[in-house]
C-alpha cells in the first residue's frame, strides 16, 4: 500500500504539469487578453498605444512558451504571481477563498453521501414500490436539472418568499465572522442546491448495488443460515453496496468544483469558484491558472484518497 | 500505511461520526436576531423629519473590490463605495441631476477646502483648508496631507494606477522619471492650512472635472511605505482612512465593506449609524431588494426595474447620466456618403420607439453632443441644430439622393451577442429599407477589430461619459487615431472643426467659450459620420424606508452623494 501511495504521489506532479500546460495554452489561444478585458467596449478611453504599453508592462508581449516558463519558475519558488487586474497576490487570494469553497463542498459532499446512500438503500430494498418510484423521479430530476436553476428556485421560494434563510453571502453583513451559527444559516441554501444535484448519483448507485447484493450468493447464504433479515441487510447488503460509492466520491469532485463557479456566484459565496468566475471574465491569467492548478491538485489528491479508502473498505482489494 | 495501523472498521466509524457531526451542526437554525430589523435599529423617531439611526445596505453594482484607494478607483460602482470615506478639496458639479437648473459658472462644491481663491483662471488656485477636520484615526488634517496626495497622484510609482494629475507643473517629469516632493513645482504649501496649485497650462476641465484625482489621503499612514508599495498598502487599501462622514470598520473580501458613522465629521454628525456595501451578483441584488435584505440597488435590468418599482416596499428613481449612446458609420467604407447615411438613419429610425423598447421610455431622444455639460448655457442646444424627428419620407429621399443600393447589407459590428438595443435598431432600420447584418465579435476581440482595424460598416456604443470639455475633441480630432495614441476610432477629420475646437479650448472668457463650443456642436451636426441619439438614464431602486436619497442626490460619479443626510424611516 505504501509503495502504491508513493507511486501515485510521484505521478501526481507530472499530471499537474500536464494540466497547467493544457490550461495555459488554451487560455492564451482564446481571443483577447487582460488588457482588452479591462477596456469597456462601450466606452473605450484608452488608445492602442496605451494598450500596447500596458501589455509590455504586464509581460504579455513575450512568446507564450516564455510566459509559461516564467510562470512555472515562479510557481516552483512558491509564487503564484499577482492579479493582472488588481495587483493582489494570487496565493493570498487563493488562501483567502479556498477555505470557503472547501467548507461548502465538503459539507455538501458529506450530506449528499449520507442522504443519497440512505435513500438508495431504501429505494433498493423497496424496489418498484411507490416510494421507489418517487425517489427515482427525484433522482432523475436531480440529474437532469442544472445546478443554477435549482439554486434560483431555492433562493426564490425559501429565501425571498418564505424568508427562512438568507439569500446570499457567508455571514450577515456587519455581524461577526467565523465558525458560528450565522455561517451555518447562510450555508443552508448553497449546500441544499449542491446536495439535491449530487445525492441523485449516490442514490442511484446505491440502489443498483443493493439490488446486486440482494441477489448475491453470500446474501442467500446468510439468509439460509437463519440470520435475521435486519442483520442480513446491515452486515451483508449495505456494507457491500457501499463500495461503488467510494469510487463515486472521487469522480464527483470535479463536477462539484466546476459547479462552484456558478453556485458561488449566485449565492455570493466568497470562494475560489467565485474568484475563478470573475478572473475568467477579466481574463486574469495568473488567477485563472492558480484556480485551475488548485482545483487539479484537489481533484487528484481526492482521487488518490478515494483509491486508498477503497483499499480499506473492500478487503478484496490489494495494492501490493 | 497498512491495514493494521487503521482498521477498516475504525476508518468507517470515524468518517461516519464526522459526517453526522457536520450534518447535525448544519441543521441548527441561526437565531433570527442575526438579521436586525430596521425598526430595531432606529434610536429615536419623530413623526416627520429626519431621525438618526439604522444601517443602510447598498449593492454598489460590483462583484468585488479589494482595493478602495483613490489610486485604484475604477468606474462609478467603485466610486460609490469609496465616496463616503475619502474626500477631495473640492468637487466638480459640471452637469445637473436633471432637476436643478445649471448655473452660468462652473459649480464647485467645497469639501476639505472651505474657500478657493482663483489666482489665475483655470490655472492657478489657492486653497484654504478647513481647520477642524480630523482623519478617521483621530489625527488632524493639514496642508501636508494635501501636498502628499498631489505628490502621490503624480509620482511614477503611484500614479501609474490612477492616470495621475499630469497637468500640475512638474508632474510630467515626476510621472516619467520619479523624484521628490520638491520636483512638483506647481504644488506649494503656504502654511498649515493653505496650499497653492499651479498648472503647466490653462485647463478648463481641471478644477471641476470629476475625473480629476483630487482625493486627499493621509500622509502619516504612508510615511514609512516605499512609493511602489503605496497603492496596495494594507490595511489602508482595503479599509482606507479618510475624512468623510463614514469610516470603514470591517472588510470581508468579496462579501461586504461595513462602515460606521464618523461622529467627528466636520460637516455634522451623520444620521445613519452605518452603511454596508454588499458585493452581489446583479440578479441576486434584485432578489435581495425584493426580499428587503438590501436597501439600495443600482441599475437593475429594465425588466427587473419595472417589476420592482411596482412593489409596495420599494421606490424607484431615474436620473440622467452623462453618457450618450451613439452609432458611427465607417468613413473608410463610405467616404462620400457617410454623413448622408447617418442623416437618413436619424430621420428613418423611430428613436422614440427604440427608446420605448430599450429603456421603457425613460430616456429621451437627444442629438446634441454637449447637453450633459452644464457650463453656462452650453447644456442648451444651439439654434440651427437639426431636429431629427421621425420622418421616414425624408430618410427615403436622402437614401435615393445618394443612390443607395437597397440590396446591400450593412455590417453591424457587435460585441458578443446582439443586445436588445442592437436588435431593435436593426428592426427599425429594416422598416426604412436598410439591411443591417450583425457581425459578432468575441468581447475581447471587439476593441482591436472594431476600433483598431475598423472592421465595421456601422457600430453602436457609448460616445463617452466624460464631462470634460475637451473629451469630445479626443474622439474627433484629426490625426488622433488609436495608433497615434488617441481615441479617434473613426479616423474622422474635419480641419474646420479642429480649428474652432482649439479656439474654444484656449478662450478664457466663459461666454465666448460657450459660443465657440456651440459652433463645434453645429459643425458636428453638419458633418460627422455618426452622432449621439439619446442620453443614458440611470435606474435606482430603493427601499421606501430610505429617505433623502433622491431627488437632490445625484448618483453619477461627478457629484458626491451626501450620505450624511440620508436617513431611515421607521416602518
Amino acid at each position: 500500500m505504501t509503495e502504491y501511495i508513493l507511486r501515485r504521489l510521484l505521478v501526481t506532479p507530472v499530471m499537474v504539469l500536464g494540466v497547467t500546460i493544457l490550461v495555459f495554452v488554451m487560455y492564451n489561444l482564446a481571443p483577447g487578453d487582460p488588457v482588452t478585458a479591462m477596456i469597456d467596449p462601450l466606452e473605450p478611453t484608452s488608445s492602442q498605444v496605451d494598450r500596447e504599453a500596458m501589455r509590455e508592462r504586464l509581460g504579455l508581449n513575450k512568446p507564450i512558451h516564455v510566459r509559461y516558463l516564467i510562470w512555472l519558475r515562479e510557481l516552483l519558488r512558491g509564487n503564484l504571481g499577482y492579479s493582472q487586474v488588481d495587483g493582489h497576490s494570487v496565493a493570498e487570494r487563493i488562501a483567502q477563498t479556498l477555505p470557503a469553497t472547501l467548507l461548502l463542498q465538503a459539507t455538501s459532499l458529506l450530506l449528499a453521501i449520507l442522504i443519497g446512500v440512505a435513500l438508495g438503500l431504501v429505494s433498493g430494498l423497496k424496489q418498484y414500490s411507490n416510494l421507489d418510484h418517487a425517489l427515482s423521479f427525484f433522482a432523475f430530476f436531480g440529474i437532469s436539472v442544472p445546478n443554477f436553476f435549482v439554486a434560483i428556485l431555492l433562493m426564490y421560494f425559501l429565501s425571498v418568499k418564505l424568508d427562512w434563510f438568507p439569500l446570499a453571502g457567508m455571514w450577515t453583513p456587519g455581524q461577526s465572522t467565523g465558525l458560528n451559527l450565522d455561517l451555518l444559516h447562510h450555508m443552508v441554501l448553497p449546500v441544499l442546491a449542491n446536495v439535491i444535484l449530487s445525492l441523485a448519483g449516490y442514490m442511484r448507485y446505491t440502489r443498483a448495488s443493493v439490488l446486486d447484493a440482494l441477489g448475491a450468493d453470500y446474501v442467500t447464504t446468510a439468509r439460509s443460515k437463519g440470520l435475521p433479515e435486519r442483520w442480513v441487510i446491515i452486515r451483508h447488503v449495505f456494507r457491500n453496496a457501499l463500495l461503488p460509492v467510494v469510487t463515486l466520491v472521487g469522480l464527483s469532485l470535479p463536477s462539484l468544483l466546476g459547479g462552484s463557479f456558478i453556485l458561488e456566484q449566485l449565492f455570493s459565496w466568497p470562494g475560489m469558484g467565485r474568484l475563478g468566475y470573475t478572473a475568467l471574465l477579466a481574463r486574469d491569467y495568473p488567477v485563472i491558472m492558480a484556480v485551475t492548478l488548485t482545483s487539479a491538485v484537489i481533484v487528484m489528491l481526492a482521487n488518490l484518497a478515494s483509491d486508498i479508502a477503497y483499499g480499506f473498505v473492500d478487503p478484496r482489494v490489494r495494492y501490493d | 500505511m497498512t491495514r493494521k495501523e487503521v482498521s477498516r472498521r475504525d476508518f468507517l466509524r470515524a468518517a461516519g461520526l464526522g459526517a453526522a457531526g457536520i450534518a447535525a451542526a448544519a441543521c441548527i437554525p441561526a437565531p433570527q436576531s442575526a438579521v436586525p430589523e430596521p425598526a430595531q435599529q432606529t434610536e429615536s423617531m419623530e413623526a416627520a423629519g429626519p431621525v438618526s439611526g439604522g444601517t443602510l445596505t447598498i449593492a454598489p453594482g460590483a462583484l468585488s473590490f479589494t482595493n478602495f484607494t483613490p489610486w485604484k478607483v475604477r468606474g462609478t460602482s467603485h466610486y460609490r463605495v469609496f465616496s463616503p470615506v475619502v474626500q477631495a478639496l473640492v468637487r466638480g458639479q459640471e452637469w445637473g441631476d436633471g432637476l436643478t437648473p445649471q448655473t452660468k459658472e462652473f459649480k464647485i462644491t467645497p469639501e476639505l477646502a472651505e474657500k478657493v481663491d482663483v489666482e489665475e483662471p483655470d490655472r492657478v488656485w489657492v486653497f484654504h483648508l478647513r481647520q477642524n477636520v480630523k482623519w478617521h484615526d483621530g489625527r488632524p488634517f493639514t496642508a501636508d496631507d494635501v501636498m502628499w496626495s498631489w505628490f502621490a497622484a503624480t509620482h511614477r510609482d503611484v500614479a501609474r494606477q490612477s492616470g495621475g494629475l499630469p497637468q500640475i507643473k512638474g508632474a510630467m517629469n515626476l510621472g516619467e522619471n520619479g523624484g521628490t516632493m520638491e520636483d512638483l513645482t506647481g504644488a506649494q504649501k503656504i502654511d498649515e492650512y493653505t496650499v497653492r496649485l499651479e498648472l503647466e497650462e490653462t485647463d478648463f476641465d481641471f478644477i471641476s472635472s470629476p475625473n480629476t484625482r483630487m482625493d486627499i489621503t493621509p500622509k502619516h499612514v504612508f510615511e514609512d511605505v516605499p512609493l511602489d508599495k503605496v497603492v496596495d498598502h494594507e490595511p489602508f487599501a482595503g479599509m482606507p482612512i479618510g475624512t468623510g462622514p463614514f469610516k470603514c470598520t470591517q472588510l470581508v473580501a468579496d462579501q461586504f465593506l461595513a462602515m460606521e458613522r464618523n461622529d467627528d465629521y466636520w460637516g455634522g454628525k451623520p444620521l445613519l449609524d452605518g452603511i454596508i456595501f454588499r458585493f452581489l451578483d446583479g440578479n441576486t441584488a434584485v432578489a435581495a431588494l425584493e426580499k428587503g435584505e438590501l436597501d439600495v440597488g443600482f441599475t437593475p435590468d429594465l425588466a427587473s426595474f419595472q417589476r420592482l418599482q411596482e412593489m409596495d416596499h420599494l421606490a424607484s428613481a431615474t436620473f440622467p447620466t452623462p453618457c450618450y449612446w451613439a452609432y458611427y458609420i465607417n468613413i473608410n467604407r463610405f467616404p462620400d456618403t457617410y454623413h448622408q447615411l447617418h442623416q437618413a438613419l436619424l430621420y428613418g429610425i423611430d428613436i422614440d420607439e427604440y427608446l420605448a423598447v430599450t429603456t421603457g421610455g425613460l430616456a429621451v431622444r437627444d442629438n446634441y453632443v454637449f447637453s450633459h455639460i452644464g457650463v453656462g448655457t452650453l447644456n442648451q442646444p444651439p439654434e440651427g441644430l437639426t431636429d431629427y424627428s421621425f420622418d421616414p419620407d425624408k430618410a427615403q429621399a436622402i437614401l435615393e439622393e445618394i443612390n443607395w443600393d437597397f440590396d446591400r447589407e450593412l455590417e453591424f459590428s457587435v460585441e458578443g451577442e446582439p443586445t436588445v438595443g442592437e436588435e431593435t435598431f436593426q428592426a427599425l432600420a429594416a422598416n426604412m429599407g436598410l439591411k443591417l447584418k450583425f457581425k459578432v465579435f468575441h468581447p475581447s476581440a471587439f476593441v482591436p477589430e472594431v476600433f483598431d482595424n475598423l472592421d465595421f460598416d456601422i457600430y453602436s456604443n457609448v460616445q463617452g461619459c466624460s464631462t470634460a470639455l475637451g473629451h469630445f475633441w479626443r474622439i474627433v480630432k484629426c490625426g488622433g487615431t488609436p495608433d497615434a495614441g488617441g481615441i479617434n476610432w473613426n479616423n474622422y477629420c474635419n480641419p474646420e472643426l479642429d480649428e474652432v475646437y482649439a479656439a474654444a479650448m484656449q478662450e478664457k472668457d466663459l461666454d465666448k467659450r460657450v459660443e465657440l463650443m456651440k459652433q463645434v456642436a453645429l459643425l458636428v451636426d453638419q458633418n460627422l459620420n455618426g452622432a449621439p441619439f439619446f442620453r443614458g438614464v440611470g435606474r435606482l431602486i430603493f427601499n421606501s424606508r430610505v429617505q433623502a436619497i433622491y431627488p437632490g442626490t445625484d448618483y453619477a460619479k461627478s457629484v458626491r452623494v451626501p450620505h450624511e443626510k440620508i436617513w431611515l424611516k421607521q416602518t
